[in-house]
């Protein structure tokens, strides 16, 4: 019989404060060939043959990343040249800091920067919390065929592009739009255009990103909640909880691990979100309201053809991206968390 | 190459190339009893769109018509965007004063709600649609997008559909207005220069004969084929047959073309005959820009202060924000001073070089 704890029986139990017993003699040595640690796990020849089926499948996501992840940082080189289509990144003259120091220098940079992290956190407050109470909603619904129905119909925007959300917006909300034309005619002189208004913009990029990606975001929970065992609920339900408890002590704990990798996740994106809903809407805000680092790097660096700070941007985007990433991840540890990958 | 420069052939070329004019929907025009406008003055046109605004009913008065403004305000947009100064040196577009004052007046359009609200939101892609259906009664456009295509879309939407364009005139509405003449040919086709002198004269034999003039035997071989195989005899012209179809294609024009020629399309003879009319006045007031149908190529390092996208990107840039209160006069004659100082003080002397070397026309 095993004691508690798993501690061997023992004929004789020690007093408390007594002499601990000699340790027992050390086993007798393998032969060499079976010493290898066995803690470190088999030989990576061992590994290559148990998981070649599995590295041959991640075989194209990984050639794809090298391709189109890594390869490309080759010409981050850019950022310290005063890079010239014409003489190619081999021919074009090093400047070291330069664009750097132009960079920070640049008051429109910051400007950029500081509405990125404005309207992130805008988007992280309103946004973020929005799929995960559809999630729980949905999962109350009993009937499969109106949970599939209304899961079907929230995830269909995520398909529409960025264009077709915010001209759909645009006959709603803008100038012109449903909304605005109604209140005209029932005796609201000026109405307020959403679509031109800079100070209420933040809003309205979270009002058009819920409306698009809520639906599809649920579906990470979703598949989340589904592995949580139904025999809790019971237990509970036999307990006396009620919808609310059921909710509060097995249904949000249950999501905490994806909702806190999601998290992270979402702050590697902080700086690079939005690029396309930016751009398009910029013109119409001004760039006071949506100019966000993407834009920023994209405009000054891509269209105005100096790719070198363009380069300098989006490295310095990169990297705060990174840092942002691996100082969640730490907090994550710091609380248990299994975070991007578990310790 | 010849007398230091290079010569090309130019294709679809045209005398009297402008750049657009600024469009009024002359059918709403009537029924709102208003005739036709006349304009003389850019406080005539703000005067117009007052009388014709009326957004309870759904209906603004104008479209973003800031690239076509340049005419009456008189600023020279078409690149290279270069004008001279009382001295006679060179400055940019954009460093006129003029400009300010067309900012200006169409930021006192939008102020005033004059403006449609998808205009102002740059929903560019359906600004043809809001002119065709009537909620915006003045618009911009480039004179090949006035033609029978444009009225059978628009009666589509709108029987009584009827586009017409305004002459040009100035907008302190003194003086004789003006209207810049682009260039003749933007695409060209080059010989290559180790060719032999009868490979050459071949070659613009041949050139000489696709670029026959519109009517012409040659023309209508080398557009349509032969008659009776691919083409047939109809009232708007030769009509394809079902062989001419998979035979013609109009490649020839690549290498040489004849002068471009207003052709009526869906039977709109009246359509033609307004463009050629207003084509025909305009013609009186044209002038040459600076460096008029001259293709500069300017080093790499300045190619940036030339794009100028600042002054110049089809969305955003800051005369629109200036328009749209989003930006301030004073941000305008920032971004100036910035233009100036990274390449553009520097292009204008590379062009002051082109124009002690060759001239500016």
């Amino acid at each position: 019989m095993i004691a508690q704890g798993g501690r061997p029986p023992s004929d004789t139990p020690r007093e408390r404060g007594a002499p601990r017993p000699p340790c027992p003699p050390a086993r007798p040595p393998y032969p060499p060939a079976l010493t290898r640690d066995l803690s470190r796990g088999p030989s990576l020849r061992v590994r290559l043959r148990r998981d070649r089926s599995l590295i041959i499948m991640t075989l194209p996501a990984l050639v794809l990343l090298v391709v189109f992840g890594y390869a490309p940082m080759i010409g981050l080189i850019m950022a310290f040249q005063q890079y010239n289509v014409y003489n190619g990144m081999l021919y074009s003259p090093w400047v070291a800091f330069a664009n750097f120091q132009q960079l920070f220098g640049d008051p429109g940079f910051w400007h950029a920067f500081l509405n990125t992290l404005l309207l992130f956190s805008v988007q992280l407050l309103l946004f973020f919390p929005v799929p995960i109470a559809l999630a729980v909603l949905f999962d109350s619904v009993l009937s499969r065929r109106l949970k599939a129905l209304v899961q079907s119909v929230a995830t269909l925007p995520h398909f529409f592009s960025w264009v077709l959300v915010i001209t759909l917006f645009e006959q709603f909300l803008g100038g012109a739009g449903v909304i605005p034309q109604f209140l005209r005619q029932h005796g609201v002189a000026n109405p307020i255009d959403l679509m031109t208004d800079g100070t209420t913009f933040k809003f309205l990029v979270a009002a058009q990103l819920i409306w698009k990606e809520a639906g599809w975001n649920t579906i990470v929970f979703m598949a989340a909640l589904t592995a949580i065992s139904p025999s809790l609920y019971e237990a509970a339900a036999v307990d006396g909880a009620g919808w609310w408890r059921r909710t509060r002590h097995i249904t949000l704990p249950g999501l905490k691990g994806i909702t806190i990798l999601l998290l992270i996740l979402n702050l590697g994106y902080a700086l690079t979100f939005g690029f396309e809903q930016m751009l398009i809407q910029r013109g119409a805000v001004g760039p006071g309201a949506a100019e966000v680092l993407t834009t920023f790097s994209y405009i000054f660096g891509i269209q105005q053809g100096d790719y070198s700070y363009g380069a300098a941007a989006g490295l310095f985007l990169g990297m705060t991206s990174l840092i942002l990433i691996l100082a969640a991840n730490k907090v994550a540890h710091l609380f248990g968390e299994d975070g991007l990958y578990r310790r | 190459m010849w007398n230091n420069k290079i010569y090309g052939l130019p294709i679809y070329p045209g005398n009297k190339i402008f750049a657009g004019a600024i469009f009024y929907r002359a059918d709403i025009l009537q029924a709102l009893g208003l005739g036709t406008p006349a304009i003389n003055s850019i406080q005539d046109l703000y005067d117009l769109g007052k009388e014709i605004n009326d957004p309870k009913r759904g209906r603004w008065a104008f479209d973003d018509i800031m690239s076509y403004l340049i005419q009456p305000f008189g600023v020279p947009f078409n690149p290279p965007n270069w004008t001279t100064d009382s001295k006679g040196d060179l400055i940019a577009a954009w460093e006129t004063p003029q400009v300010i004052e067309m900012i200006n007046w169409e930021a006192s359009i939008v102020r005033a709600g004059m403006m449609h609200p998808e205009s102002i939101a740059f929903q560019v892609s359906s600004g043809t649609q809001r002119f065709q259906n009537g909620s915006m009664v003045i618009t911009g456009g480039g004179i090949g997008g006035w033609n029978g295509y444009d009225a059978v879309a628009g009666k589509a939407a709108n029987k009584s559909y009827e586009r017409a364009a305004l002459p040009p005139f100035t907008a302190s509405g003194t003086g004789t207005p003006t209207i810049g003449l682009g260039s003749s040919a933007s695409i060209f086709s080059y010989l290559n220069a180790g060719l032999s002198k009868s490979q050459v004269e071949e070659c613009l034999r041949i050139a000489d004969y696709i670029a026959a003039p519109f009517g012409s035997y040659e023309y209508t071989l080398t557009n349509f084929g032969a008659q009776g195989v691919d083409w047939s005899p109809s009232a708007s012209g030769p009509a394809l047959t079902a062989t001419g179809q998979k035979n013609v294609q109009q490649t020839f024009n690549f290498l040489a073309s004849a002068m471009n020629v207003q052709s009526v399309q869906s039977g709109y003879v009246d359509v033609v005959k307004a463009v050629c009319a207003w084509q025909q006045n305009a013609g009186k007031y044209s002038y040459k820009p600076l460096f008029w149908n001259m293709n500069v190529s300017v080093p790499p390092n300045l190619a940036n202060a030339l794009t100028a996208t600042a002054f110049t990107a089809s969305n955003g840039n800051i005369l629109e924000e200036v328009v749209r209160g989003k930006s301030t006069v004073a941000d305008f004659q920032a971004a100036v001073k910035s233009w100036q100082r990274n390449g553009g003080n520097a292009l204008r002397t590379f062009f002051d070089g082109i124009r002690a070397k060759y001239g500016d026309q």
